[in-house]
């Protein structure tokens, strides 16, 4: 449903952030994007929504342009969800609820409607109702964050795209987070890109890796490609799963044979079969 | 979108001009502008584009770079030309309409005001274009050192001004990083009434102002913790130290300021007002 097509960007400065991307997201995906730190990858969603503009190549939505003639770029938004990093950037109303519903209201919808909207989209994220009429400055950063993500998925997108969205988040918060993620994908049909510094959170939970490197898309499977290709992910200042590693040293020392487990879970099943 | 927005105008080479001390760099822009004023007539207004020229070549800003100054000047030139021009009343007119007269008088005032004008911004814009704006804080502080004997809180003013200046880029890629935020939520910013569109800027303005805020706390704790009071001589890390280069700025500006000076006060007095009137 999205597609990138030989994108090239570079900001003022003329340095080429992005290289000759090439990729293509299907519907229901569960997409993860791995990198090293100032590889592109927030550059690389802003592109997703028509926030930013390649200096070649073509991004197509459902088959067409976006940035061709006469394509709604406004209304793009609405449909492909972009969940910045930092939510300090998009809160600013002087309750939690109206600012949930600062984007159903730009959608056109009606307060009433637009309150609903932000009332499912606030308690599928967790936030409980006593809340709803905080500041959302007396937030703790985590309870930030979740509002923030609120604050797009109310606007029903086909696609949210999350910049590191667990970051700043204790092991439960992950947890529910990315649960919930999982949920919205398989109910709501809606196909999820997120960002990640964590191999374990891609590995459990997409389908689909982007792995970016200076600018290059660099490899591009699923997470069993990948996260296979250790060497490779090492070169670029990353890794592979701990659970890959794992199992590697128990096949170098003939405990697990012909084992292709890179999650936790799959390595799990491996060994309790062997017990 | 906002990045393109580069502070002051400050423009890096390496010049005889920009390595000159901020101190002397001051003092000629002062000079400058007292010969601009003093200066009338032709040939007045000649030596001081004339000056103006040289120093430009000197300093290796391309000319086109210095006159994109202008363009915000660009409508007061106007005004006062026509405000000259059209309401002058010493000549004798050759329209006259009202309270618009228009004498050749008038046009020939007009035309020296507007010039005078231009070279004006034109000759203090040397100053910021060679200048980083932390240079020109640090010679200020300098220059108006003495006024701390006036109990004016000189060191703090320029502390404050250093620190504005050190908070306007990162002001400016929060802005962008915040309009980017909202925009994926929707907000236009370009289409509506005038009224609309100023109730549009309330999602960009109100998360920029608490992020400066505990901006400044952070950075007033920061402080504080490392001891920072006010109201103590402070010794700097690269002090303001001249050069040889600086003391043949200052004798260069001296010869200037007399010759300008003598020259004027001998048309004064032989009555040879060519560089006198206007
Ligand atoms: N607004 C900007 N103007 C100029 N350069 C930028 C801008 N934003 C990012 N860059 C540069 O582009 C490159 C890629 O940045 P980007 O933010 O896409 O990296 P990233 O992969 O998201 O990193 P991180 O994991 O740290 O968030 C970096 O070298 C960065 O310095
Ligand atoms: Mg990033």
């Amino acid at each position: 449903m999205i597609e990138f097509e030989n994108v090239s960007y570079g900001y003022e400065d003329n340095k080429k952030v992005l290289e000759s991307i090439t990729f293509k997201i299907e519907d229901g995906d569960f997409v993860g994007i791995i990198g090293h730190t100032g590889s592109g990858k927030s550059t690389l969603i802003q592109m997703m929504n028509g926030l930013l503009k390649p200096d070649s190549g073509t991004i197509r939505f459902r088959g067409e342009n976006i940035f061709g003639n006469g394509y709604n770029l406004r209304e793009l938004k609405f449909r492909v969800g972009v969940v910045f990093q930092y939510p300090d950037y998009q809160l600013f109303e002087t309750t939690v609820i109206k600012d949930v519903m600062y984007g159903p209201m730009n959608m056109g919808m009606t307060q009433n409607e637009a309150m609903d909207a932000a009332k499912q989209a606030l308690s599928l994220v967790g936030i409980s109702e006593d809340k709803f009429n905080k500041s959302p400055f007396e937030l703790s950063g985590g309870e930030k964050k979740k509002v923030s993500i609120a604050g797009i998925l109310a606007m029903n997108p086909e696609v949210l795209v999350l910049d590191e969205p667990v970051a700043g988040l204790e092991p439960e918060g992950r947890r529910n987070l990315l649960k919930l993620l999982e949920k919205i994908r398989n109910e709501n049909h809606i196909t999820i890109v997120m960002v990640s510094h964590s191999m374990e959170n891609v590995a459990d939970y997409c389908n689909h890796v982007l792995v970016m490197n200076e600018g290059k898309l660099e490899l591009n499977g699923t997470p069993e490609e990948v996260f296979r290709q250790a060497d490779k992910l090492e070169k670029m200042g990353l890794s592979s799963t701990v659970a890959y590693y794992i199992m590697r040293e128990l096949e170098k020392r003939g405990i697990v044979h012909d084992d292709r487990s890179i999650t936790m879970k799959e390595a799990y099943g491996c060994l309790e079969k062997l017990l | 979108m906002f990045r393109e927005i580069t502070l002051g105008q400050y423009y890096a080479v390496d010049s005889v001009i920009h390595r000159l001390d901020p101190r002397v760099k001051l003092f000629g822009t002062l000079i400058y502008i007292m010969s601009v004023f003093m200066a009338g007539g032709l040939s007045g207004y000649l030596i001081v584009t004339m000056v103006y020229m040289l120093v430009m070549k000197l300093s290796k800003v391309p000319f086109s770079f210095a006159l994109r100054g202008l363009k915000s000047v660009v409508w007061i030139v106007l005004m006062t030309f026509i405000c000259n021009a059209f309401f002058y009343t010493g000549g004798t007119p050759f329209i006259k309409y009202g309270v618009i007269s228009i004498s050749a008088a008038g046009i020939k005032y007009g035309v020296a005001m507007s010039v005078r004008l231009i070279l004006l911004v034109l000759g203090s814009s040397i100053l910021t274009l060679t200048t980083t704006p932390n240079e020109l804080t640090y010679g200020l502080e300098k220059a108006f050192g003495f006024l701390i004997k006036f109990h004016v809180p000189v060191q703090e003013i320029a502390l404050m001004m250093s620190i504005a200046l050190r908070f306007i880029p990162i002001l400016i890629e929060e802005t962008d990083k915040i309009m980017k935020a909202q925009a994926s939520r929707g907000t236009d910013f370009d289409t509506g009434s005038i009224i609309k569109r100023v109730k549009n800027y309330i999602p960009i303005i109100i998360p920029l102002f608490i992020s400066a805020f505990r901006r400044a706390g952070d950075l007033a704790l920061a402080m504080e913790s490392r001891c920072y009071r006010t109201g103590y001589q402070r010794t700097k890390m690269y002090p303001l130290k001249y050069t040889k280069a600086d003391g043949k700025g200052y004798l260069v500006l001296m010869v200037y300021l007399l010759l300008f000076t003598l020259a004027k006060c001998t048309l004064l007095y032989t009555g040879n007002s060519g560089f006198y009137t206007m």
